[in-house]
């Protein structure tokens, strides 16, 4: 029972023939080709398939792609514009916040919907905000640090 | 080599790793993310038995499901054994099953929902034998069961004493070092402890799980992307599970690795999934392991026992120490053997010990097979030792710093196994961390249900020899250089740590060196990515890379400089007069048009630098473990040392530890990219932590109970201490042969963090834990113990 | 993790979903958020034929007050209840329940309701809606009954319901007087993780005597459960640390644990002690 799925990723329209089994995961990596969205866990638990639906953070592992008719998602690759890096993305690499990168195009997006309702996190709101994002090898230190410099660069941009 | 003294340009600065751009966009391909027309999927059938006669495999249903192109068992399968270093393993289960979740078969078909859906119509018939899940159990003379009863027979690589021994049938490894005379020690002592630790098996649990792509092409050659952390090992352990030559194999690594920390290193499913690629007519086969498969079945970390007895006099000197260590190596030997021995040697990095006297084995139970994982077996060794020194500084009521500075080893000390030592650190560590922590005010303890507490906690690593690297280096006509190399870049960021190397070495920026994807076909052998080695050998392979190239543009340049090459210099691709800078060229013109053939070489060829650089290392006398007298006096490449000092909060409710404050310090010998090496560091907050506190592949009968993320409690944000209280210390003492006098250090981040741990818990509460992970229900126990007791 | 085969069907109205159901009683399932019957299909635990989405039928998604009742829509995010002044300022309870589900990701797409429905005793909404005295207002295809939360959890992941029926709505009573309450969970992580072990506790007290007492638990026994014994030695006494530790210890004794892999059933009991202890303090503290 294939159904016809319409709907807006990184903002560009997108129709689709797709099995009601399809998730919103494996959609967008194999059917689509954005692979930017990671599965780590495929329960829910890890945060590394995190993309965002109309404003709202989702679990892409545990959405069906025939959920998201009709709606817009934004992806890891829909952040930047154009060439140019988001600010999450440029200091997530200048403050070392990266390293295998399995878990930041998750983080990066949780910590962009964090930023958008609330500017001004202190450093326990960015922890609470990304204890749904698991990173094997940092121990989060310099992710932190990264998502503090972006708001504080973010809000500085915002005032100009 | 180079000027220690020397003010470097990108050396020593954080540079922006080079796969960075491609991780934060999503557009950085992962082996994960690679897909081919005409790609199928496969799924492995696993055995549901920890011991047992395969009495047959009825693959009948799963063949006729629609979708399905490729079922195979064992009879499919070249009949070969793979391992490393002790042959004992096949593709796929033959005649028995030794662990829960072996493969048995394996299906390739149009999607993993099918593939999987055709792995359960496969019926499998068992007959069930004897298990055994305790080492203590397989360690006997008479074991109720043998997990290989042709181990006799297995090929081995000989190293140290004999392996096999009919007294220990399960076991299949043996390391042993013997110094001095304990007994002599003992009499020396003012007090002699003798206790015995433990630790659970624990997970990799990389970010990105363990799959591969196979294709066995129609003419014959093979070709694997896999998310493997170790090109060249595994080429070779396709090679010899195949039994088809290197030469027909090639194994690509795509620059963007989802994690490794060990466990990447062995073969997966890249062999199986090439013998379905045949079955299933040549086509591209895809596995992804679950998360289930990747924690439990793709390698864990091994459980050792530790039994420790060790004298000290009053003065804080260390007199003997005698260790017996059992590790439980699971069904297959995997790196076991190897852990073990690299494990033996872990004290004798760290402390002097005038006698010393160490028994170690591994055998195979009923459990899933350990392999390699950060630390290499130091992990386990130094978590007992750590909490034994503590335990000794008690005994005699000193300080636990001050222990450790009476007994850490000194620089060009040859230590209890005959080796000489190098860029040792040991007091400049215990300093840094001693005023890291010490920074936020002396420890304030509390009444209440959360009790503070510090410790501290040394640690070493060796890093592997004898140990080869081998480089490339190219200069390209816009002036850019690539460095071909086998290094996997797992995350550790050695990728952008060559190309520092390589930029520092001809004075560019690191924007115009770039590294190339790791292929076996382009890119030379190098030993693996593990042992911390890669700043270390690669980056000495990529030095001398450098310096070939450079010979070849200075004996060009001369030629049309009207000088000899060494009177020429070459800084930031500008070839001069040494003693007049003003006559100088630029090395893009020494690509000439020839013809109408664009810009190369007139004579034809590339700038290509080519090096290996190698680590000896001394005979060793397998009935002592000591390193020959023969003026190297070297057993492993280098090591790397590490201290920590925690303070944590136990809850005498609820049996909970937190960790409030870390002070992190590694010798590293010189910091390449310090924010990367930071990076690395925090691993003790992430890793470190877990393993301490939290993280356990819970196992029954062989069956592991909570393989996945929801029940595997991997450490969150949340977890983790403030960044306020968490001080990281880089400390440099040159290594005499890094490059840029530079070692690895990687594994040592995290072996510290458990026993600092367990000691600030001693600390805080008085209870001493001797298993890890210290879990709520650990520690309430031992409370409950020592309530009972007074 | 691949997903097994099923049909999908997102009614329009709560007819045409109980009408699904009934055409496949055995081998439908019934989703809203669906963060728990997703993950539970992909381990293969559960393999229904049919998925009836009820996120598309209108009106169901609600956060309302009323002079005595709080309703929550079937639909309602576990998101839209966080959002809701009234659950912040009049419920704490339930806030601070909510609040350590998961994460905002899964939160977003989570439901209340498909979390009771799952019946699992380590719910942390669960116990919070026992302590509140939840009322379930239930639809089937013979129309529609009123389940108070204190019979809905029947078993282990079993609870009322019928195979064809649905929670329409939740209706908190809203509460007069001079009270406090809170809700503390403990678990094996910071995050991320349901509760080893979790305590709701609310306290009426007039002139310094406790008029209402009301204790549930979370991951205390097969079902989140009312330690009613302990409840009823508070009531009439004056709230002070030795009444407390009285009823915290009648909760740790009659509760009965279960030992699974995240926690032994000996642990979960002496963790009950605490928490209940906890959560009566915290509750204490709050009365005004």
């Amino acid at each position: 029972m294939r159904s016809h799925i319409a709907l807006q990723i990184n903002g560009r329209r997108h129709t689709s023939e797709i099995e009601p089994n399809t998730l919103l995961l494996d959609f967008l990596r194999w059917e689509v080709g954005l692979t930017g969205t990671k599965e780590g866990c495929g329960e829910g638990v890890c945060g590394s398939c995190t993309v965002d639906v109309d404003g709202e953070l989702v679990r892409s592992c545990l959405t069906l792609a025939v959920q998201v008719a009709g709606k817009s998602v934004t992806t890891i690759e829909g952040m930047a514009n154009g060439e140019k890096l988001h600010p999450l993305q440029r200091k997530f690499l200048e403050h070392g916040a990266v390293q295998c990168g399995f878990c930041s195009p998750g983080l990066i997006v949780t910590a962009n919907a964090l930023l958008a309702a609330n500017p001004n996190p202190s450093e326990a709101e960015v922890r609470d905000a990304l204890r749904g994002n698991f990173c094997r090898c940092t121990g989060y230190v310099k992710i932190i640090e990264a998502v503090l410099a972006a708001a504080s660069e973010m809000r500085s941009n915002a005032h100009e | 080599m180079n000027n220690p003294t020397e003010e470097f340009s990108v050396v020593g600065k954080n540079v922006i790793r080079e796969e960075g751009p491609g991780k934060v966009t999503g557009f950085g391909k992962y082996a994960i993310d690679i897909e081919f027309p005409r790609m199928l999927w496969a799924k492995v059938k696993r055995s549901t038995r920890p011991h047992a006669k395969i009495l047959n495999v009825d693959i009948s249903r799963a063949q006729a499901l629609p979708g399905v192109h490729a079922v195979v068992v064992d009879k499919d399968c070249p009949q070969t054994l793979f391992g490393f270093g002790c042959y004992d393993e096949p593709l796929l289960a033959r005649d028995k099953v030794r662990y829960i979740g072996e493969p048995v078969a394996a299906v390739a078909a149009d999607s993993e929902a099918i593939a999987e859906m055709a792995c359960d119509l496969i019926e499998v018939d068992y007959e069930d034998l004897p298990a055994i899940f305790d080492p203590w159990e397989a360690f006997g003379a008479n074991p109720k069961t043998l997990i290989h009863e042709n181990q006799a027979n297995y090929r081995r690589v000989p190293i140290g004493p004999v392996q096999y021994d009919a007294k220990h049938p399960n076991a299949f490894g043996y390391y042993r070092i013997r110094t001095g005379e304990v007994s002599k020690g003992f009499e020396e002592a003012d007090a002699i402890i003798e206790k015995t630790y433990s630790n659970a098996m624990m997970a990799h649990a990389t970010m990105e799980r363990h799959n591969c792509i196979s294709h066995w092409g129609a003419d014959d050659n093979i070709t694997v992307w896999s998310s493997s952390q170790a090109a060249y090992p595994l080429l070779n352990q396709i090679s010899e599970a195949l039994d088809v030559p290197h030469s027909r194999i090639r194994v690509i690594i795509p620059k963007y690795v989802g994690g490794g920390f060990g466990g990447k290193i062995e073969m997966k499913a890249e062999g199986l999934c090439a013998v379905l690629s045949r079955a299933a007519g040549y086509r591209p086969i895809k596995i992804i392991y679950t998360r289930e498969e990747s924690l439990c079945w793709a390698g864990v970390q091994h459980p050792f026992e530790m039994r420790i007895k060790s004298g000290v006099r009053k003065d804080g000197v260390i007199t003997a120490c005698e260790m017996f260590v059992l590790v439980n190596g699971g069904a297959y030997a995997q790196h076991g053997f190897l852990v073990t021995r690299q494990a033996s040697y872990g004290p004798l990095g760290s402390y002097r010990f005038p006698h010393f006297k160490l028994d170690n084995y591994v055998v195979y139970t009923n459990n899933p097979p350990g392999v390699a994982y950060r630390g290499f077996g130091n992990t386990q060794i130094h978590f007992a030792l750590e909490s034994h020194i503590d335990e000794l500084a008690h005994a005699i009521g000193m300080d636990t710093y001050e222990i450790r500075r009476r007994n850490v080893l000194h620089e060009n000390e040859i230590n209890a196994a005959g080796e000489i030592q190098h860029s040792v650190a040991g007091a400049e560590l215990l300093d840094e961390i001693k005023s890291g922590l010490e920074r936020h005010g002396p420890l304030e303890r509390v009444d209440g249900p959360w009790r503070r507490g510090r410790g501290i906690a040394f640690a070493n690593k060796d890093s592997v020899a004898p140990s080869a690297s081998s480089a490339i280096v190219k200069i390209h006509n816009d002036e850019t250089v690539e460095i071909r190399h086998s290094a996997g870049n797992i995350g550790q960021g050695s990728s952008t740590t060559l190309i520092q190397i390589a930029a520092e070495f001809f004075k560019v920026t690191p924007e115009r060196v770039r590294t190339a994807e790791v292929d076996t076909w382009v890119t030379p052998y190098d030993q693996l990515t593990g042992s911390s080695r890669l700043t270390f050998a690669a980056g000495n392979a990529v030095l001398m890379a450098c310096e070939d190239v450079k010979r070849q543009v200075l004996k060009m340049a001369s030629e049309l400089m009207q000088a000899t090459p060494e009177e020429l210099e070459l800084a930031d691709m500008n070839v001069f007069v040494r003693d007049n800078p003003a006559r100088l060229m630029r090395v893009r013109d020494l690509f000439r048009t020839v013809f109408f053939t664009g810009s190369f070489l007139p004579a034809g060829g590339e700038l290509l630098g080519k090096a290996t650089f190698t680590v000896p290392s001394s005979k060793i006398d397998p009935e002592t473990g000591h390193a020959a007298n023969d003026g190297l006096r070297k057993i492993f490449s280098f090591c790397t040392r590490a201290a920590q000092a925690v303070e944590v909060a136990v809850n005498i409710e609820t049996g909970q530890v937190k960790l409030e404050k870390i002070a992190i310090a590694n010798d590293l010998g010189k910091a390449i990219n310090p924010m990367s090496c930071e990076g690395q560091m925090h691993a003790a907050i992430s890793m470190g932590l877990g393993q301490a506190i939290s993280e356990e592949l819970q196992i029954s009968e062989g069956s592991i109970l909570n393989g996945d993320f929801s029940s595997y409690r991997f450490l969150t944000a949340k977890d983790a201490p403030s960044n306020e209280y968490v001080s990281t210390h880089i400390v440099e003492i040159p290594q005499f042969d890094g490059p840029y006098q530079a070692k690895g250090f990687s594994e040592a981040t995290t072996s510290p963090t458990a026993p600092a741990i367990a000691n600030a818990i001693f600390d805080a509460v008085g209870v001493r834990l001797r298993h890890m992970p210290m879990t709520p229900e650990r520690v309430l126990e031992a409370l409950d113990q020592l309530n009972t007791e007074n | 993790m691949a997903l097994p085969v099923f049909d999908y069907l997102a009614p329009k109205s709560i007819e045409e979903a109980c009408a699904a159901l009934q055409s496949k009683p055995d081998t439908s399932k019934l989703i809203a958020g669906g963060q728990s019957v997703l993950r539970v299909m992909k381990f293969r635990i559960m393999a229904p034929e049919l998925l009836v989405d009820v996120k598309a039928i209108p009106g169901l998604r609600y956060v309302e007050e009323e002079p005595d009742v709080l309703r929550i829509g079937a639909t309602a995010t576990q998101t839209d209840v966080l959002r809701s002044e009234i659950v912040r300022t009049e419920f704490p309870l339930l806030f601070e329940a909510i609040s350590r589900i998961a994460t905002t990701a899964v939160r977003n797409t989570a439901t209340i309701v498909g979390n009771i429905c799952v019946g699992h005793t380590a719910s942390d909404p669960s116990a919070a809606l026992l302590a509140l005295d939840a009322i379930l207002v239930v639809v089937g295809t013979t129309g529609e009954r009123v389940v108070p939360i204190s019979e809905f959890f029947v078993g282990h992941m079993t609870t009322s319901l019928d195979a064809t029926e649905l929670v329409r709505e939740i209706r908190i009573p809203r509460r007069k007087g001079n009270l406090g309450m809170a809700y503390l969970a403990h678990a094996g992580r910071a995050a991320m993780e349901t509760p080893l072990v979790a305590a709701g506790a609310i306290l009426s007290v007039r002139d310094g005597v406790c008029t209402g007492a009301t204790i549930a638990l979370a991951g205390a026994d097969e079902t989140p459960i009312r330690v009613g014994r302990a409840e009823e030695a508070l009531v009439g006494t004056r709230i002070d640390d030795r009444t407390i530790l009285q009823a915290s210890s009648i909760a740790a004794e009659d509760c009965s644990p279960d030992t699974d892999v995240y926690a032994s059933g000996e642990y979960r009991r002496r963790l009950v002690a605490v928490y209940v202890r906890d959560a009566l303090r915290t509750a204490a503290s709050r009365v005004q």
